[in-house]
């Protein structure tokens, strides 16, 4: 009996070839949220399935990645307790636009508000833009913070922690300094 | 009064105030030269400047003067003038509300706070400096100048001015 151990969701999960069946295919259950799911994957050619439906790889070489993106689409875990297993929000599950009953936190003359998943599970400091908006790429890196959990929600004190607690300093020397 | 009863018109005098140092400097147009008195450290000084062609020359006691900004704002050549004539330094000049030294920076020290970097940008005499953000147009921000003889930038300075700085505003729109 072949195992291969992947890490899906941040839980390690082990998968195991059956001698009934072909030696080429692995099996795994993984139960989210109180639901079990049943994955098998293949590596050549690569091919994942989840409750026996062939789902789509984007990266073949990480069929790790591939199982945990579509788990996340399948599961009903909230986009806190996704981020307990290292699974960052997507853009798409992002609220676009700052929750103004928080008014602006100012820092060193930079304003952020407060942004949060559209589960509403979890919230930010995001660099608040004179016309609020929040570019659509994950490409854009706007000066933002942890996530954080809805039943810790911000506050001037919180915000002041976090300031504080980024607060870094780097000096990078030249070659004849090493 | 002239055969018609009217007064006759007083001369007409074409003044111009500049803000120098914190004080109000009249000054008044002569031909082409425009000349106002300034005292500072118990010096009175004349200063004109042209009021025609590009370059608006600049005189302090009759002198030309030579400012690294050239046919700019004239309030400010002449502070830049006056400053070097005083042998004022760059902190001494921020007390008198003039922030137009020379500076450098060190960009290769950095300072870091809600992910976004500054850096100190120092006057070339090390009297006076100032926390600036790299060039970044989303979030440009500096701070005020600190006098260099009292602290130099480092990161517990830098923790206490962030510190200083955190602010609530309830409004968006404020």
């Amino acid at each position: 009996m072949t195992q291969e151990t992947l890490k899906i969701l941040d839980q390690l999960v082990v998968f195991t070839a059956k001698k009934e069946h072909p030696t080429d295919l692995f099996y795994a259950e993984i139960t989210l949220n109180d639901k079990t799911h049943f994955m098998m994957y293949r590596r050549q050619p690569v091919q994942i399935w989840i409750d026996g439906h062939a789902m789509p790889t984007k990266w073949p070489p990480y069929i790790e990645w591939d199982f945990s993106r579509h788990l996340v689409e399948l599961t009903t875990l909230t986009s806190w307790q996704l981020l307990q297993r290292q699974w960052l929000p997507k853009q798409n599950q992002i609220t676009d636009d700052f929750e103004q009953d928080y008014g602006l936190l100012k820092v060193a003359g930079c304003d952020f508000g407060i942004n949060y998943t559209k589960d509403r599970s979890c919230w930010r400091y995001l660099f608040y833009e004179d016309y609020g908006e929040i570019y659509d790429s994950v490409s854009y890196r706007a000066p933002q913070s942890d996530w954080y959990a809805s039943d810790d929600p911000p506050s001037l004190e919180h915000f002041i922690k976090w300031v504080m607690s980024t607060v870094a300093y780097e000096q990078q020397f030249g070659e004849k300094d090493l | 009064m002239n055969e018609f009863g009217f007064e006759p018109m007083p001369e007409r005098v074409h003044t111009e105030t500049l803000r120098l140092f914190g004080q109000t400097v009249q000054f008044t147009k002569h031909g082409d030269m425009c000349n106002g008195i300034f005292q500072f450290n118990g010096l009175t000084h004349l200063l004109s400047w042209e009021t025609i062609g590009y370059n608006r020359a600049l005189y302090i006691d009759g002198v030309q003067i030579k400012t690294s900004v050239e046919g700019g704002i004239t309030g400010i050549r002449f502070m830049q003038a006056l400053a070097s004539l005083h042998k004022l330094t760059a902190w001494q000049q921020c007390e008198l509300f003039h922030e137009r030294f020379e500076t450098y920076t060190t960009e290769h020290i950095t300072y870091e706070v809600a992910g976004i970097e500054f850096y100190a940008e120092t006057s070339i005499d090390d009297t006076a400096w100032r926390y600036v953000t790299e060039d970044d147009d989303r979030c440009w921000h500096i701070s005020r100048w600190f006098n260099g003889m009292e602290f130099k930038p480092c990161l517990h300075h830098f923790r206490h001015w962030i510190n200083s700085t955190i602010a609530y505003k309830e409004n968006y729109n404020d």
